[in-house]
Order: C-alpha cells, then structure tokens, then sequence
C-alpha cells in the first residue's frame, strides 16, 4: 500500500460515502433512517463533526465570492449532488478562492470554522487545494525539517486527527522537498513525511502532560532514531532513492533534532488573534453541542460539583435520583427540565389526562422507610470517596453495591415489599405525580396536609405543590419498573388489618413498588406506595410502566456482542469437548456488560425514539431473548455433563450459567412488562 | 455530567490503561473520542499533534491515542505497543465494500510482536445505519476465531453517536484485563 498524493484523491470516493453518512444526521429524518426520527443530541453530534460542513462552508463561501458569471458548468452541476470533488477542480476561480481562504486561515481570520478546527479542515482530503495553497504560503521553508515544524505549529492551532496531521505533512514534505532538492532526503519525500510525522510523535511523547510519570521512561534519543530509522527503511523510496547511502547523516541531523525537540517542544498557536475569539468559541460551542458545551460552561462545572447531593433551599429540599443534576436543579429553579422523551402529536392531550397511562396524580401513601431521606447523604458519599479496591471483581461491581452503613435488614427492605407485610410500617401521604417520564413526589407539610386531603388537586400547579411541600423529589424512571404487590403476594383475609378490610363494604387498598436500578449515582432503591385500591395501583404501574418503557433503550448491545471469552459454553466446548482437555480451558467469570444507560446524567443523552419504533423494538428484543433464554436453558445439562469432571471448574461455569440466566430473566421481566404497558397504551390511542 | 470518568474510574479501579484506538478513516474514532471526552475531569494542557484523550479520574489513567495515518507511518507507533492495554479498533459497519481493507489493516496491527498479549475490543460502528453488519458478521468476516487464538477479543455492535455499546465495550475490556499493571 503505498500512498501517495494520487492516493488521497482516490479517497475522495470514500469522502463521498462518509458525507452521505453526515447528511442524514445533520439534516435529521435522513432517508436510511426511515420513520426513525432524530434524537436532538444526534442532530448535534456530527461524525467527525466538522469535517462536513467544512465543505460546506467552503462551498458557500465559493458561491459567495462567485462574482464571475464564468463558474465552469461541471462545477455547479456537482455541486447539486453535494458529491464535488473541490480538489479537482482547476478553475482559476477555486485556486483564487483556495488562496483566500489559505491567507485567511494563516493570518487567522478565517471565521467559517474554530481557530482550532483549522488544522482539521486544511487536513480534510477535501480541501486539498487550500492545504497546497497554505504550505505555499509558508514557503521558503527552512532548510530543517524540525524547524519547518515549528513554523508550521506557530502559524496555526495544530491538535487534529492523526489522519489529518498525515495529509498535512505529507503536503509540507512534498514542498520541503521542492524547497531543498539537493540534501541528502533527495527527491524522497516520503522519507521527510515519516521524519516530520516522528518528530511530532516525539513532541507528544516528551511533553505531553499525562505522561509526566515517575515510572514512565520517555523516549530516549537512541529509541527515537531506531523507530525512525526502521520507518524509513521499511519505505521503498529509501531504498529506491538510495538515500540510506547517507544514513550517518540522517543519524546526525535526528540527533539534533531530539536535543532541540527535548529542550524546546512545539508551540502551540493560541488564539492571539482576540479579534475572532469570541466569535469562535461560540461556533465551535455550537458545533460540538452538548460536548462543547459541557466542556466550557462553567455552569456544568458546578452541576458536577453539586452532582447527586442535595440541594438545600429556604423552603424546600430536593433530593436527586434524577440523572442530571442539572435537570433537578431546573425543577427546582421552576426552570423546565430536559425531555426525557421524543414528543409525539398524540401526547399532547394525554400527558395532562389524570388516570391515563401518560399521566397519574394523587395523594397516596408512601413508606416512610422508602422516603428518600438518608439517600441523598449516601449518593454524597458514593461520589466523595468511591470505594476503590485493589481486587478486579470487586472494583467493577463493587460500586453498585449500596455502602457498608446500610445494615442488612435495612438493604433487604429496601428491595422487597417488607413495608406491606409488616404491619407496623409507616406510612406517610405524599403527592405523587407521574408524568413524561418522571415520578414527582411532594412531601406536603403538616400545616397544610388537611386542606389538601381533597383530590381536587391535580389541576394545582407543580409549583404550588413545591411551596406547600417540605421536601420534594423527582426520578427519572429510565430503567425502572413498578409492580403491584397483589398480583405477586396473596395473603388471606385477615391476616392484616391494615390492609384488608371487609371485602363487601370496603374496597381493598393496593400496593406497588417502583425500583430504580444501581447507577452511577447509587445503589438500587426501591420506593413503595399505597393506594385506596388495587385497581389504582394498577393504573400507577401502568403509567409508570410506560412512561420508563417509552424513555429506556433497550440493551441488544451487549447480547450482540461476540467474543472468544469462555465461560464455559461456546459452541467449541459443546460439540467438541470429547476431543479437547479441558483442563487446559481458561473459564472467565461471566458479567452483564454495563449500559450506557444507566450511567447518564444528563437525560438529554439517551436516544429518543418514537412510541411506535420503541414498541417494535421492545417486540423483537422480548421474542428473541424468549429464544436465547430457552438455548441457555437447553444447554444446562450438557455442561452439567461436560464439567462435572472437576469441582472446580463445575462451579465457576454453574456459577456463570446462572449469572446470565439470571441476567436473562430479569431482563426478560422487565421489557416484558414494558410492552404491556405500551401495548396498553397505545390500545387506547388512535394513531 | 462527568459520569463516564466516574464510571471508568469504577470499571478500572486503580489500574493505568492505555488504550490505541485504530481503525480505517471515517470508521467513526474522532466522534468515539468526542463522546468519551466530554467527561474528563483533568484536563491537561494540550500538546502539539495527536489527539490524546485523557480520562483522569482519582489514581486511574485512561489514555486513548488516535494513531490513524497511512502505512508508512505505522511503523512509528511501534514504540508504543509494548505498554498498551488493550487495542481498539473502529470499524464502519455500513462501509462493506471497506471490510477487506479493515481486515487488512486489523491484521497488520495485531500481527506486530508487541500486540501478542493485548486484549482486543472491536467497535462494528455505526450500527444505526440500516445495512450495518452485525457483530456476528463483522466477526465472521474478521476471521477472529480462527486466527486469534491466544488473545482474548470481542466485537461489540456500537453507535459513536448515541453512545451505545462504548460503555460496553471499555466494560469488557475492564473485565478481560488481569491485576493492575503498575
């Protein structure tokens, strides 16, 4: 594979593929995604980000500066399909352009792209031109090739793409070499390109900050000419040119260069130029969106200081669970939250329908155990002093589990539904609203409770109820799920007063429970609540069903996933195990692989998709893993067969049998209750 | 949000890993590292050159080097395997008529000496396009299981864009990496 400048054209057809990619993110419903439309973060993050509109850019500004009637045909009727090949066209018009914009880039001043982005965009396989007319523009070089880096790395902002870097040095080698034909590089440009391309790895090896390290040995200068020296030789040109005939000299001259390089690294260009500062970053704000943004803005600085802590106020509380910080910080500034879900015309009437599987409000018990009031202290600690331990196992899975404080009693409870069975739980009313994709909870304060204890409240605003409220909260109910505790546990009449009452004249009250997975903000918890009747429980179930179903991806990923791991099952063990040693099979210990989406924060980062695509979704991962439970279940006795030969090996592979069948079923449970609960839904929906 | 740093600093306890992450151009590596950057809690001065995405999160190093760039160059990153973790490598899962080139390019990587013993996560990317290979084809046409014998690998669907399968994919790379290398 011997690439040279033809060869950066020929990609150009891949530059082609790539920019259809793009175009169907940045102009949203793009024709491969069909009915599926586009989340607002993916509407933001551009693959490469700018590398597209870069051409772009360079397109407008080509038609902009089009004073001349004269544009040759071939170019506009291009230009149409949005597939030109600017580097190949020839007109004097684009090389004026290129100049231009070559100057502008140089003296800083070009304002269609970050400063920062400069060196991406010159790099880009489509703007050669303009990168031929910059290194012109740098031109004479220095008759060293260090130095010649340095001038480059001074005139412009120079952190890209390794692939970009290439093309750039590529190009400033062609012209070194055309500068300085007669050392002992020759014509070999190539060469020059491998020398100028370790040099600005060493630049990153000597004085990259990360790599400050007591135990790191940097690159020593011996080690350094030995990469270079064998790169070049491993080129054809160095043989071809017989330019290894010098080799004492090229020794000599990287010598040098590592001394100086070693003494002095490259300098970074800064945005000196202050006149286009601020127009910049707020560009290259806009252009990375939700990454930028979180990168600069000292806002989300705070927000991950305050991150899962509780916010104290004059009147109030509010504890998070919410994955964003920031949104419950808005939900309690009476700013609006970030939408949890991709908001669809239907919703419009149904998301303030009181009993409807969009949206539930009622005064209803909660249990005081479950009342968030010590979680806030034990998210704190999660985040101030993660327990970090030596052992792998532990150091993955470790975090998830709640911290030491909590007794044992107190953790079991916190997962089961203790509070319904033991009769001399506390119970306490609460307002609860459920609503586009969050549970809220009001813990209204005692003065007012009795003027509240009508129902006639769900048409009050939130912030009233914040205002009467000691405390409130709000969750995300990605990736949790609600029960109703009837239809799990049937106790017989009269085994508990509180909760049964004479079956003629009372209605019997109803229970369920909501559980929030570990995340990165804490362990499993588990909130449970009672209501007048088993029938509204079942309402709130459905709703919060839904509502969690609706916003939650669904985790295929790592199903999908394939790998040579052993766990004890692999198609090579099952047919051929007669014939291997087993003994000699290293059995690893079977995990579920973490989800991204039960890690974000920021609600606004998890995929949106439409009800319908959702729902498709949720029926095709439940049939398909309805069949991978059944092939697990199916291959238990063979490996009951296969492994008994050792105690040892019996166990960790039963023990990983059972961690994915648990996985499995639990997953299972879960997206199945999801699809009713959407099928429920949309029953009752004319689409 | 600074969760993907937290939640590194979980995966990795308080191991330092370097991670190379390689791949074909437009394979999606840039965005890959735009959406685990947005994290980084300690930011260092920027150096000339490469993109060097750094997550430092309490004693945990997370390095991952964009070493893209034409073959007469990849010898240069030789140097820097010995040290390396895990190897990942970016694949377009919709550009099929590239698969031979990444395969190429895979194999001449990872049949450097230094690449023996490091764990290798594929990404099969942009598996929100509608003819995306699957993980399971991407691994078939990868030939892994016939010609990795020694190494532990996996191929995991991903979308740089959504995130999907990246959390996954450093999750097994944590869970497939032995004591802390100090």
């Amino acid at each position: 594979m011997c690439a040279s400048l033809n060869e950066v054209k020929k990609n150009d057809t891949y530059g082609v593929s790539q920019k259809g990619y793009n175009d169907n993110f940045s102009e949203s419903e793009g024709v491969l995604h069909g009915s599926k439309s586009m989340p607002t973060s993916m509407k933001n993050m551009l693959q490469s980000p700018t590398m597209v509109n870069m051409c772009d850019i360079l397109q407008n500004k080509e038609a902009a500066n089009d004073e001349k009637p004269v544009i040759p045909t071939t170019d506009t009727a291009t230009a149409g399909t949005g597939t030109e090949d600017i580097s190949s066209t020839q007109s004097e018009e684009t090389d004026q352009n290129s100049h231009l914009i070559a100057s502008e880039i140089l003296e800083g001043t070009f304002k269609d792209v970050s400063y920062k982005e400069y060196a991406n965009f010159l790099g880009n396989d489509n703007n050669n031109q303009v990168l031929t007319e910059f290194v012109k523009l740098l031109s004479p070089l220095p008759s060293s090739l260090l130095e010649t880096l340095f001038n480059l790395s001074k005139s412009i902002y120079f952190i890209a793409e390794a692939q970009n870097i290439d093309r750039i040095l590529e190009c400033l080698s062609i012209e070194w070499i055309a500068c300085h034909p007669n050392t002992h590089w020759k014509s070999g440009y190539k060469s020059c390109h491998i020398v100028l391309f370790s040099l600005l790895i060493l630049n990153s090896d000597l004085h990259n900050n990360f790599q400050v390290d007591h135990k790191k040995i940097k690159f020593s200068m011996v080690a350094f000419i030995n990469n270079t020296l064998r790169a070049l030789r491993e080129e054809n040109e160095y043989e071809e040119l017989k330019i290894y005939s010098r080799e004492h000299l090229i020794i000599e001259e990287l010598s040098e260069y590592y001394k100086t390089l070693n003494e002095t690294p490259l300098p970074l260009c800064t945005e000196s130029r202050t006149s286009i500062n601020i127009s910049d970053n707020q560009s290259s704000l806009k252009r990375f969106s939700t990454l930028g943004s979180r990168e600069f803005s000292t806002s989300n600085l705070r927000s991950v200081n305050s991150n899962s802590t509780t916010l104290y106020s004059r009147d109030g509380q509010v504890s998070v669970r919410e994955m964003s910080a920031k949104s419950n910080k808005n939900f309690h500034n009476n700013h609006p939250m970030d939408a949890l879900y991709l908001k669809e015309s239907f919703d419009d009437g149904l998301i303030t329908e009181n009993g409807s599987s969009w949206f539930m409000d009622d005064l209803i018990l909660i249990s005081k155990k479950s009342l968030p009031r010590k979680y806030s202290k034990r998210d704190k600690d999660q985040v101030a002093a993660p327990k970090m331990t030596s052992k792998r196992n532990k150091s993955f899975f470790g975090w998830l589990k709640p911290s030491k404080t909590t007794t044992l009693i107190e953790h079991t409870s916190r997962r089961t539904s203790l509070s319904y069975l033991n009769k001399d739980s506390e119970w306490e009313r609460v307002k609860i609203q459920v609503k586009e994709g969050r549970i809220f909870i009001f813990k209204i304060k005692p003065d007012v409770k009795d003027i509240i204890q009508s129902s006639e409240t769900d048409s009050a605003t939130i912030d009233y109820f914040k205002d009467i409220s000691s405390s409130y909260f709000a969750y995300s109910l990605l990736e949790a799920e609600a029960h109703v505790v009837q239809d799990n546990i049937i106790i017989g009449s009269g085994a508990m007063k509180s909760n049964v009452c004479n079956k003629n004249t009372k209605r019997k009250s109803g229970n369920f429970t909501v559980s929030f997975p570990e995340n990165i903000n804490g362990p499993k918890l588990v909130l449970e609540f009672q209501t007048r009747s088993v029938e509204e429980a079942h309402k709130f179930m459905d709703c919060i069903n839904f509502w969690a179903g609706r916003i939650s991806p669904v985790p295929l990923t790592q199903f999908e996933a394939v790998s040579n791991a052993e766990y004890g099952w692999s198609d090579k063990i099952l047919t051929e195990h007669a014939s291997l040693n087993l003994k000699n099979i290293v059995v690893s210990e079977w995990k579920p692989l973490l989800g991204l989406e039960l890690l974000y924060e920021d609600a606004k980062d998890v995929e949106m998709v439409e009800l319908k695509e959702r729902l498709k979704e949720l029926m095709n991962f439940t049939r398909q893993l309805g069949i991978w439970i059944d092939k697990h279940n199916e291959i238990k006795d063979k490996l009951v067969e296969i492994w008994s030969f050792d105690d040892n090996y019996f166990e960790a592979v039963m023990n990983n049998w059972n961690s994915r069948y648990l996985y499995m079923n639990n997953q299972y449970k879960k997206r199945l209750s999801y699809l009713k609960a959407l099928q429920k839904a949309m029953g009752s929906v004319q689409f | 949000g600074n969760s993907i740093s937290k939640v590194l600093g979980k995966l990795f306890g308080s191991k330092e890993m370097k991670i190379l992450m390689l791949g074909l151009d437009k394979a999606g590596k840039t965005t890959i590292l735009y959406k685990l950057k947005l994290n980084k809690i300690k930011t260092s001065t920027p150096t000339v050159g490469f993109n060097v995405e750094t997550v430092t999160y309490k004693n945990v190093k997370f390095n991952m080097w964009d070493v893209g760039g034409q073959q007469r160059l990849r010898p240069l990153w030789r140097h820097y395997f010995p040290a390396t973790t895990a190897l990942i490598f970016v694949i377009d899962s919709s550009a099929r008529n590239r698969m031979e080139e990444a395969k190429e390019e895979l194999y001449s990587i990872i049949g450097e000496k230094e690449m023996e013993n490091v764990v290798l996560l594929v990404w099969a990317n942009k598996q929100d396009l509608k003819d995306a290979m699957k993980p399971q084809e991407v691994s078939d046409f990868l030939e892994l299981e016939k010609n990795l014998k020694n190494q532990p690998w996996c191929v995991i669907g991903s979308n740089a864009l959504s995130g999907q399968g990246l959390v996954e994919g450093l999750s097994w790379i944590s869970n497939n990496t032995n004591v802390p290398k100090k």
